[in-house]
């Protein structure tokens, strides 16, 4: 077996792991699903209020929401999840198993970013289905699977800041409430429910300095037929650029958790 | 490991100050102390779990740093206590993550797993999960994924933790399928302990040093 195999078969390990505990628990799915739902009809209903100029109709409003419900669910999911997940690996122990792997702590934090997105993606996509069918969510069918290749690289944007999160919880132990700031504030200026528009001007820099944005635009665009802000091509750069710079700057913080902790002794305290 | 010191934050006094120890293929190493002595430090130390402030520490030329992955292959840890255990899997499920994550070849992962299971006699738990079974049984699993991958060294600290007399029996007799195959381990655990088996060597952590008990 190749070092490469070994560290693909070790990620699919953990992978396997947190679809087995997912599983465990026979009615969480269920809870997720019907939580999303009831966001959606909320979110229906509210949108029935509105008729402005920004947005055109009820209906464009509703589309609008409900794109940034599932990406939020997504967003909360892989950032907000990780934090708790991985805090609960502490207590439990297990982390310190992980960190005397082969595999070792870096990729096992990686690896642990996998399921919490699919799941939620997942969660998505049938969301979106009972939308469509439920509220007669004007879904685009011809445009709707270029959302695949866009929540592909929105994986790859999601990821760095539940690693970031997972090293200020290895670093300080507590992070729970640093993931809710985190996902609270991209849920204000990243257009999840309004348009970046409304926000005043001098916050509104805020919406270009991070992914949520492009991702939004971009899957708005191709599920709903929203117009985009910018042109498609900036709005994929964009999407693509951050990663580049989030991803190894968010390994680079753990990796430096790591090291101090290991150092310090701290490692398996919780 | 050589000169190894360890400090921890606040405290003057060394727990670990300057212990050297060379373990020899095909032995067995006691390390006692009192409570807080250091043991449980110095085990984790070799296992590359936390760093030493000064010293080295090396497996078969491995550095636990330069060359963790391999350094990692060569051990295995048994931590204290009874923690490291994922309460909702199966004990098949435990064995069959850990092979893959001790980067244990494909085609052998089915064998070494049943072999774990048939070895420390959980093939009658297997299915079950690990919140269902006694504190005994669990540690037999925790024990079952440290020898699991066949690992050159292995550290335990205090493992007779919750083991019966049966699970001693076969502690021992891993541990002396290991010294056979040219392994070794280190025993931590309080002195006056009953090990079930006769280490080669016996030293106790005192004052930060590490002499013969």
């Amino acid at each position: 077996m190749t070092v490469a195999a070994g560290y693909i078969s070790a990620g699919l390990a953990l992978v396997k792991r947190d679809v087995l505990l997912f599983f465990s628990y026979r009615f969480r799915w269920i809870s997720q699903l019907v939580q999303v739902v009831l966001s959606m009809t909320l979110f229906f209903y509210i949108s029935r209020l509105v008729g402005t100029g920004r947005l055109g109709a009820a209906d464009d409003y509703f589309a609008f929401a409900v794109v940034g419900i599932v990406v939020l669910q997504v967003l909360t999911a892989t950032v907000g999840l990780m934090p708790i997940a991985l805090r609960q690996e502490l207590v439990a122990g297990t982390f310190e198993r992980l960190v005397i792997s082969p595999f070792g702590a870096l990729g096992s934090v990686a690896a642990m970013t996998v399921f919490p997105f699919a799941s939620s993606l997942a969660i998505g996509v049938a969301a979106l289905a009972f939308a469509a069918v439920a509220f007669d969510l004007p879904l685009q069918w011809p445009s709707a699977a270029l959302a695949i290749p866009i929540a592909a690289v929105a994986a790859l944007n999601f990821a760095p800041f539940g690693v970031l999160l997972a090293g200020a919880v290895i670093a300080v132990k507590q992070a729970g409430a640093g993931a809710t700031y985190v996902i609270t504030f991209f849920s204000l200026v990243g257009g999840f429910f309004f348009p970046i528009t409304l926000l005043p001007g001098w916050v509104q820099w805020l919406s270009e300095v991070q992914p949520f944005t492009p991702t939004l635009d971009l899957l708005r665009h191709v599920l709903v037929g929203s117009p985009l802000r910018e042109s498609a091509l900036i709005a994929v750069v964009k999407l693509c650029a951050f990663p580049l710079v989030l991803g190894p700057l968010s390994l680079l913080v753990l990796r430096s958790a790591l090291r101090l902790t290991r150092r310090r002794g701290t490692i398996a305290e919780y | 490991m050589r000169g190894v010191v360890k400090r921890w934050r606040g405290q003057r006094t060394a727990v670990l100050d300057g212990v050297s120890l060379d373990v020899t293929p095909g032995t067995v190493t006691w390390v006692g102390g009192r409570n807080g002595a250091g043991k449980t430090t110095l085990l984790r130390i070799a296992a590359g779990l936390i760093m030493a402030d000064e010293g080295t520490c090396t497996l078969r030329g491995l550095d636990p740093e330069r060359d963790r992955r391999k350094y990692q292959t060569n051990l295995g840890f048994l931590s204290g206590g009874n923690a490291g255990l994922y309460a909702r899997l199966s004990v098949r499920a435990h064995l069959e993550m850990w092979s893959r994550l001790a980067f244990v070849p494909r085609q052998s992962h089915r064998a070494l797993v049943d072999r774990a299971l048939a070895r420390f006699e959980l093939v009658e738990l297997a299915d079950r999960r690990v919140d269902r079974m006694s504190m005994g049984q669990r540690q037999r699993l925790r024990v079952a994924m440290t020898f699991l991958h066949e690992p050159v060294l292995v550290l335990l600290d205090e493992p007779r933790n919750s083991l019966d007399l049966d699970g001693l029996a076969l502690l021992v007799r891993a541990l002396e399928d290991l010294r056979v195959r040219g392994g070794a381990a280190i025993w931590c655990s309080p002195i006056g302990e009953e090990l079930g088996t006769e280490p080669d060597v016996r030293l106790v952590v005192e004052d930060g040093k590490l002499v013969p008990a």
